[in-house]
C-alpha cells in the first residue's frame, strides 16, 4: 500500500506525498500532472501524447496500429505508473520542499 | 466552420434527448450510490492521517499562516455562552423546544405544500400527498429527536412507497414497466436513506458536484470526438477515443473538487452557511429541471412539468428558510443532528451538556465561558 507523507517548504505551503503506484498517471498522465501543479509536466506530456495518438490513428495497417499503442500504452502504465511519485518527489525536495510528517511504515522503510 | 459544425452537431443532439437534464438527474443519483463508498475512503484516509508521525516542526511561516488562517474563521453562531450550569441547561432547553417547533412547521409546510401541488399531477394526487407526508416523517423525527433512527420508520416508508407507485403504474401509461417502476423507487428510496443518514447526507453536495461535472464532462467529449469525426472526417479508434473520454472525465472531476473548494473557502470565510447552501443548491437544481425539463415531448408525465417544478421550487424555499424567519433559529440543529451518537455525551440533551460542562469546571475551575460549546 502506498505511504503518505506530509511535504512543506520554508514559505510555509504544504503538499501531501504518496509512494508507489499510481493510476492516475499510469492511465491519463497530463491529468495527474495538472493534479499536482506540474504545467510544465503537464505540457510536456501532451506534447508526446497528441502527436502520437495521431500518428497512430493515420496508421494504415490496423493491426500494426493496435501493436504499436498497446505497446505504448504498456509502457505508459509501467514506466509512468510506477515513476511518477518518485519524480514528484524529486521536483519537490529541488524545489526546496522538506517533510515534516509521514506515516510510520514510510520513515520504516527510509 | 469547425466550431459552427460542432456546434450543429450539438444541437442535434440535444434535438434528440435533453442531455442537460439527463446530467442533472444522473448526478442526483449519482450521490445515492457513491456515498457510502466516498464515506469508507473518507474513514480511511482520515484514520491513517492520525497516525502520522512527526519528524520535522513546520516552519515558522506555516505557524504565521495558520495563525492567520483561524483568525479569519467566523465564530460559529451556535456557540453557548452562559455564566453557570443551571443558565447553560435552561438555554439548551429552550434551544431544544424551539428546534421542535422550527421543524413542526418546516414538516407541515412540507406537506401543506406538497397537498398544495397535487392537482397538477392529474390522477395521482392523493399518492402524491399521502408519499409527501410519509417521506418528511424520517427527516423531522431525526431533527426534533436526537439519535433518532427508528428501523420501523424506514420500513413503513419503503412500504408506503411501494403501495403508492403501485398504484401510480396502474393508472400511468409511461410506468407499465415494471422495470422503471423498480428503478424509480429505488431511486425515491435511496434518497431517503441518504438524507436521513446523518454522516451521508453531509456528503450529498459534494458528490453532486463531482458527478454533475464529471457527466457534463463526458458529454463535452461525445460531442467534441463525435463532432470531429463528422466535421473533420477523423475516424478515432476505440483506444483513443476512450482516452479522450477518460481525460475530459477526469479533468471534470477536477473541476467538481476546485468546485468543492472554493465552496469550503467561501464557507470557511462566513459568506454562506450550511442553511444557505442547501437553499441555493435546491434553487439552482430546481430552475435548471425547470428551465430545461423536455415539455414540447409527448410524455403523460409532463403535462404541467413547468409548473409542478415551480411548486417544487416554492416548498424548497418554505422548507429551508421558513422556521429561520419565524423563529429567527440559529443554525443549532447542524450541531445536534451531526453528533457521534456512540460517543459519550453522544445524545446532547441539556442535562447532559450541563454535567459536561460541571466536570470541566470542577476540574478546572478557571475555565471560562469558552468551554459552553455544543459537544
Amino acid at each position: 500500500m502506498a505511504k503518505l507523507a506530509i511535504y512543506m517548504n520554508e514559505a510555509g505551503d504544504s503538499v501531501l506525498h504518496r509512494t508507489g503506484f499510481s493510476w492516475l498517471a499510469a492511465i491519463l498522465p497530463p491529468i495527474w500532472a495538472l493534479q499536482y501543479r506540474l504545467y510544465k509536466t503537464c505540457v510536456a506530456t501532451l506534447v508526446i501524447d497528441i502527436p502520437l495518438n495521431l500518428v497512430l490513428v493515420r496508421m494504415p495497417n490496423l493491426t500494426s496500429m493496435y501493436a504499436v499503442g498497446v505497446s505504448w500504452y504498456l509502457f505508459q502504465i509501467l514506466i509512468v505508473g510506477f515513476g511518477t511519485n518518485l519524480y514528484y518527489r524529486v521536483v519537490l525536495e529541488r524545489s526546496g520542499y522538506f517533510m515534516t510528517s509521514a506515516e510510520p511504515g514510510r520513515l520504516k522503510g527510509g | 466552420m469547425i466550431a459552427t459544425c460542432l456546434t450543429d452537431y450539438y444541437h442535434a443532439r440535444v434535438e434528440q434527448s435533453s442531455p442537460l437534464t439527463m446530467v442533472v438527474i444522473l448526478s442526483m443519483a449519482f450521490p445515492i450510490f457513491a456515498a457510502p463508498f466516498a464515506r469508507a475512503v473518507y474513514h480511511r484516509r482520515v484514520t491513517r492521517l492520525m497516525n502520522f508521525l512527526q519528524v520535522r516542526s513546520p516552519p515558522a511561516a506555516w505557524w504565521a499562516r495558520r495563525k492567520q488562517h483561524i483568525a479569519r474563521l467566523t465564530p460559529a453562531a451556535n456557540v453557548v455562552k452562559a455564566a453557570t450550569p443551571d443558565a447553560f441547561a435552561h438555554m439548551m432547553r429552550d434551544r431544544s423546544k424551539r428546534i421542535r417547533r422550527a421543524t413542526f412547521a418546516a414538516y407541515a409546510t412540507f406537506v401543506v405544500g406538497a397537498g398544495l401541488s397535487a392537482p397538477l399531477h392529474s390522477g395521482v394526487a392523493l399518492e402524491i400527498a399521502i408519499t409527501a407526508a410519509v417521506l418528511g416523517i424520517g427527516p423531522a423525527l431525526i431533527n426534533a429527536i436526537p439519535g433518532a433512527t427508528q428501523r420501523w420508520l424506514t420500513v413503513l416508508v419503503a412500504a408506503f412507497l411501494a403501495i403508492s407507485m403501485s398504484f401510480d403504474s396502474l393508472k400511468l401509461d409511461s410506468l407499465k414497466n415494471v422495470g422503471n417502476l423498480a428503478l424509480l423507487f429505488g431511486f425515491v428510496f435511496g434518497f431517503y436513506l441518504v438524507g436521513t443518514n446523518r454522516t451521508l447526507r453531509a456528503l450529498y453536495v459534494p458528490l453532486f458536484f463531482i458527478g454533475f461535472c464529471g457527466l457534463a464532462a463526458a458529454f463535452a467529449s461525445d460531442v467534441l470526438a463525435h463532432g470531429s469525426e463528422r466535421c473533420l472526417a477523423l475516424t478515432t479508434n476505440g483506444i483513443s477515443g476512450s482516452g479522450l473520454g477518460l481525460g475530459f472525465l477526469a479533468f471534470g472531476i477536477w473541476i467538481g473538487n476546485r468546485l468543492i473548494a472554493g465552496l469550503a473557502r467561501l464557507y470557511e470565510r462566513g459568506w454562506i452557511s450550511d442553511i444557505s447552501l442547501v437553499f441555493l443548491f435546491g434553487i439552482a437544481l430546481t430552475a435548471v429541471l425547470d428551465g430545461f425539463w423536455p415539455d414540447s415531448r409527448e410524455d403523460t408525465m409532463a403535462p404541467s412539468t413547468a409548473t409542478a417544478m415551480a411548486a417544487a421550487c416554492l416548498i424548497w424555499v418554505a422548507l429551508t428558510r421558513e422556521p429561520v424567519a419565524c423563529w429567527r433559529m440559529q443554525p443549532a440543529g447542524a450541531a445536534r443532528v451531526f453528533t457521534q451518537p456512540q460517543r459519550p455525551f453522544a445524545r446532547p440533551s441539556a442535562d447532559k451538556l450541563a454535567l459536561c460542562w460541571t466536570s470541566i469546571a470542577d476540574r478546572r475551575p478557571g475555565l471560562g465561558a469558552a468551554q459552553h460549546q455544543p459537544v
